[in-house]
Order: structure tokens, then sequence, then C-alpha cells
């Protein structure tokens, strides 16, 4: 292949790379006519899957782990920023009802994120909303903003990786994002990207945690992220 | 001379595909062997129970006792005298607008709310309930969880071939399995359970091989037979659940049109029916799933299954014109539809017109598409012609019911899409009148404001 080729090809791949990882802000949050002081943090929605040479297998017990573990950190990170997290509204719903309402909202959600992933600089216009129907949703009374976490986490086989070499490999890798929705209007207030090349599976607590913090750094939130 | 050793190659490894992949059909021709659990059988059990487990814990499953027992009554007469092993029946409702039914190899048997809604009675449910009965009882789902796994590992070898035979000439993807799960408006929470496991896309999305499913077929239609139900209700019901209101991303196991009409012709010949089968709707059977239509009809409504929503409310007022709630979701479904044509076009119900439809769909949010669609001529007049019968239908019900909160919420947000500020903040006045503690009050007292900072008269 052509060296020059290569190169430009190369660049490209890093400046569509940098325009993802970019994170998305509303016009009302970055002029400061809105705040994000208090959040509920709704149960990140992770799908885990496993490659091997047998194929990918996904399994929900470790999916709801590696969830579980998400929000711990997203919570923590959260805080660290000066950010209340309220009651994880899954953990409070007593009722049926109540875990449905939680559902119907990471569902409505889910539809919004196709066009959100499409085009993510439409947040930055302050044209993404979910609907002043947010409103309604009791766990959110009182909260600026709804957290919506989505994931999708990656682990290859050792002969799947190798296998890369011979074009029919995988990597290990996290990709996921982060939504911040404001809980009166419904308006996208924020969304960012959170990646990481690595398999989290394993100890995600610690794996997940930098690539958090990066992907929250350019939201404004109280306190910003010390360099 | 690449390019025709790129072509040889493709051969070799489309041909060991096919006698890798012909390997199971080969056997089926030989009498089958008892089934023995294997450890990924036993994996696949544990999966199957963790779906059961997580389908409740996100509130996805409809819990109504009553109706859950009712399911199971219809059903109980179609079962094996005897459980297979590793299967405990159970018969439950998920909350979702895909019209579908699945059972997961531990003997959970789901039928969406989009099914039921969809269904014209008792016959027809119970035939779908009978089909995935079937596939349990027959070990389908495992037996397709054995092939796939095999597919995947002669996908991997077929590779490998293809690699020795040409270095980096033919660069080889597997399908990686079954990853082409549904994502997006329709199915929504099928497509959440099917992103956390790899069971329930395969039983929800892409259903088993046709002689499995013809099988299935067959031995329903048998065991409706034999219980003293109409069979060809399960023809019907299969015509019924074809018909598609609204784009959808994938043609589902139950609504792959080409696949649908094979299975109607060989019921139809099994059956010995002539012509269509008749419709057969039944007043008790929409009465007992009266809850679960209203549920589906504000599903289908979240979902963008706008046409869907308006058939289902229409089927409510049908069966009671005096009903101010039917009226209701019919007015709210008008409502929302707005400026979108109530009916696909002939071209946009085949499965790739479906598919592209969507593609549009899914390119804008809810909101800019219906900005877009206003923009256009065709767009304003259904826009206006649905405004027109939504206003009249929020009427009706308020007339039926002075103090039906919502229709007078409903009736204000028509009112401030039809910008008329002064309307809706009655509309509004009258919402909070009757609803002091509303879950709406919130947005209604923000939209009240809004409207009063555009100048709208008190």
């Amino acid at each position: 292949m052509n060296r020059r080729f290569q190169l430009a090809l190369m660049v490209l791949i890093c400046a569509v790379g940098a325009v993802a990882a970019r994170v998305h802000v509303d016009p009302k949050l970055q002029a400061s006519r809105v705040a994000i002081g208090k959040v509920v943090l709704l149960p990140p929605e992770i799908q885990f899957t496993r490659i091997g040479v047998k194929g990918p297998e996904s399994n929900s017990t470790e999916s709801d782990q590696l969830a579980g573990s998400l929000y711990a950190v997203v919570a923590s990170e959260l805080t660290a920023r000066g950010v209340t997290v309220l009651p994880n509204p899954m953990a409070a719903a007593a009722t049926d009802e109540a875990k449905y309402a939680v559902a119907k909202l990471q569902s409505e959600y889910d539809s919004l994120r196709i066009q959100l992933d499409r085009k993510p600089r439409r947040v930055d216009d302050g044209h993404i909303t979910l609907g002043d129907g947010v409103s309604t949703f009791e766990p959110a009374r009182g909260a600026d903003a709804l957290v919506l976490v989505r994931g999708t986490a990656t682990q290859a086989t050792k002969a799947k990786t190798a296998a890369i070499l011979i074009g029919f490999g995988a990597l290990s890798g996290f990709e996921g994002d982060i939504g911040f929705v404001d809980a009166r209007t419904g308006d996208v207030l924020a969304w960012t990207r959170i990646n990481r090349w690595r398999d989290v599976s394993n100890d995600p607590n610690d794996r997940l945690l930098h690539c958090t913090r990066e992907a929250l750094r350019g939201v404004p939130l109280p306190v910003p992220l010390a360099q | 001379m690449t390019r025709l050793r790129t072509v040889r190659c493709l051969a070799v490894a489309l041909g060991l595909y096919g006698l890798l992949s012909a390997g199971p059909i080969h056997a089926q021709a030989a009498p089958e062997p008892p089934f023995r659990f294997t450890k990924v059988d036993l994996q696949l059990l544990d999966e199957s129970n963790a779906v059961d487990r997580l389908l409740e814990n996100r509130g996805l499953v409809y819990s109504d006792p009553v109706l859950e027992k009712h399911l199971a009554g219809i059903t109980t007469p179609l079962l094996p005298k005897d459980a297979p092993e590793h299967v405990q029946w159970r018969f439950r409702i998920l909350r979702d607008p895909l019209v579908s039914a699945f059972a997961l190899p531990n003997g959970s048997i789901y039928v969406t709310t989009g099914l039921i809604a969809r269904a014209e009675n008792d016959d027809q449910l119970a035939g779908v309930l009978a089909h995935e009965t079937a596939h349990v009882s027959h070990r389908d789902p495992y037996l397709f969880n054995r092939s796939i796994r095999r597919k995947n590992v002669a996908m991997t070898v077929i590779s490998g071939a293809a690699f020795s035979l040409s270095v980096f000439d033919i660069w080889w993807y597997p399908p990686g399995g079954i990853f082409l799960y549904p994502e997006g408006p329709c199915g929504a929470t099928t497509s959440a359970t099917a992103n956390g496991s790899q069971v329930a896309s395969i039983f929800t999305v892409y259903g088993y091989s046709r002689t499995d499913e013809r099988n299935a077929d067959l031995n329903a239609a048998e065991g409706l037979k034999k219980s003293g139900r109409d069979p060809n209700q399960l023809v019907r019901v299969l015509g019924v659940m074809d018909q598609s209101f609204d784009p959808t991303p994938v043609a589902y196991i139950w609504q792959d049109h080409r696949k649908t009409e094979k299975r109607i012709a060989y019921l139809k010949t099994e059956l010995g029916l002539k012509g269509d089968a008749a419709a057969a709707p039944n007043a008790g059977y929409l009465a007992r799933m009266r809850p679960v239509l209203v549920q589906n009809i504000q599903m289908d409504l979240d979902s963008r299954c706008f046409r869907s929503a308006v058939a289902g409310a229409q089927r409510l007022t049908d069966a009671r014109p005096d009903d101010p709630d039917a009226l209701f979701w019919l007015a709210e479904s008008y409502r929302a539809m707005g400026p979108r044509k109530p009916v696909l076009d002939k071209k946009e119900q085949t499965g790739s017109g479906q598919r592209k439809a969507y593609r549009r769909m899914a390119k804008l949010t809810e909101q800019e598409e219906t900005e877009k669609l206003s923009g256009s001529p065709e767009g304003r007049a259904a826009l206006n012609a649905h405004q027109r019968q939504a206003e009249e239908l929020y009427r009706r019900a308020t007339d039926l019911n002075p103090r039906f909160a919502m229709a007078q919420l409903g009736l204000g947000m028509l009112y401030q899409q039809e910008n008329k500020p002064d309307d809706a903040l009655i509309a509004y006045r009258k919402y909070l009148d009757l609803a002091p503690q509303g879950a709406d009050r919130e947005r209604v007292q923000r939209r009240m404001a809004a409207l009063d900072s555009q100048g709208a008269s008190r």
C-alpha cells in the first residue's frame, strides 16, 4: 500500500476518533442557564459478550455484574465532582409498576439513543429531547438530571485475539456512553462516550474508573476535574 | 489472476460451509436418539433461568395472576402428560409492543402484550402457546444452540482454510453468530433483553429451522383439534400477526412474510382448509384482555408505533363506543400520529420496504420527524385530519365523563400543538382543577407558564 495513503488513512482515523470522543453539551448547560446538582443515576445497561472460536456468547449474569460495577464507578465520580446522587430508583422500586416505570424510561432513552449515536452534534444545538413527560418519573422528583449509561463489553479469548493476524479475530474492549437528561424538560444536556481498549470484566471497578473520569471531564459539573 | 484465486477460494469456503452445515440435516433423517443433557445445554438452562430473573427484576413481566392462570388454563390441555426433564411450565405476559411469543428451554413461555392485543380469541392464543410449548417439548432450543455453536466452529475452520489457501486475498469475516438483534423503537423490551442475553435474541428474533417450525405448527394444530379448539384459528392468527402497521427494523419469526405465507399454506393443506380462515372476534376475550390492550397502546405510542396504537384503540372503541377511556386512548393515538399517513404504502408493507421505512424513521427523532413531515402538503393534510379526529374524541370523552382529567390534559396538549394558547390554557386549568395532585401537575404548570410568557390572555 502506498505510504502516503497509509498516513492519510491514519490521520483520518485519528480525526474521526477525536471527533467521536468529544463531549456534547447542550447550550443551556454550557451557558450555565441550567446546572446539574442532583441526579438520579439509572441502572446502566451493559451487554457483556465473550468471543471465542465457538462464536460470541452473552451472559446476563456477567452483564448485570458489570452494570453494577459501572453504576458504582459513575456514582463515585459524580460525587467527586460535587453532584448529589439520589437513591437508585430500581433498588427503591417496590412494585412491578415502579420497576416498569424505570424500564419504560430506559426504553424511551434507547429509542432516542439511536439518533444520539448517529449525530451526537445535535446535542450541541439543543435539539435532542425525551419530552417533558420525563417529569412524571416519580423517583426523579427534586432532581436536576437523569443519568443514563449504556455499554458493550467484549472479552476475546486468546485464540480469538491471535486470530486477528489472519483476519477473523476480535479484541477485548469496552464501548459505552453516558447521557445527562434534564429531569424537568427531557432535554439531553450532555452526552459523552466511554471507551477502553482492554478487557474490563476482570477488576471492572479499577479498569472502568479512568475511562469514566475522562469521559466526564468535559461535562460542566459543579466541581471541575483537577488536572 | 488474483481475482480468479479469490473466487476459487470463496467457492471452496462456501462448499466447506455447505458440507459442514448440512450435517445436522442428514442426522435428522436417522431415528433420533433420546435427548441427553450436555454441559452446554446446562449452561443454556442456567442462562434461561437468568433471563427469567432479568425480565422480572426489570418489571418487564406484566404481572396479573388472573390472566396468567387463564393462559395456563388454555394451554394445559395442549401439554404433554409428563413435563420433560428440567422443564417447569410457566405462562407469562411480556410488556412489549412487538407481536411475538417465545419459549425458553426451561419451560417459561412468554407472549407479548403486542400479540395479545392483535389476537382475536383464546383459540388463536392457544395455537401460539401450543406452538411454543412444542418447541420446548422437542428440545428445539438446545438443539438449535448446539447447531449454532457447531456452525461457528465450522466458520472458524473455513476461515483458517481460506487463509491457508490465499494469504490475505480473502478477508473472511464469520457472521458472528446471532448478534443482529433488533434495536430501536419497536420491540424495545425484547431488544433490551436481547442486549443482556444471547438466549433471548435466539428465541425472540430468529426462530428455528424451517423443519422445526413446521413440526411445531403441525403439533400445535393437532393439539388444538384434540382439545376441542378450532385449529383453523392457528392459520388465522398467523395472518393476523403478519400484518404490519408500522415500519420494523427486521423480520421477526412471527412477522416474516414469506415464511408466514409458506406456514399458512402447509397448515391449510394439513387441515384441509380451502380459502381463508374466518375471523372470529370474541367479546369475552377482548373484555378479559382489556388492561393488556390499554398497556400495549401506551407502549405503542412510546415506541413510535402510532398506527398500531390507533388500531388497538379503535378495537377498544368499537367494542365499547361509549367508554371514555377507549375514546381517550384513540384520541391520544391520533394526536401522536400527527402528520404521518394513516396506513403504510403497499411498497412499505413488504419486508424490504418496511426496513427502508424504518431506517428513514430511525434517522430522525420523533420531534424532527414530525417537523419534517408537517412541512409537506400531504403531511399538513394528515396532521389537520388527525387533530380534528383527536379533538372530537377528547370532547366525547369529556362529555361522557366531565371529571376525566387526562382527557383535559390531552386537549390542552392538542391545542398547544395547534397553536391555540387560550384554549390550551383553559384545558390545562381544568386538568389542574380535576387533578390537583396529578403526576403531570408540574409539567402542566411549566407549559402554562410558557404559554403565559408567550402572551396568551388569562
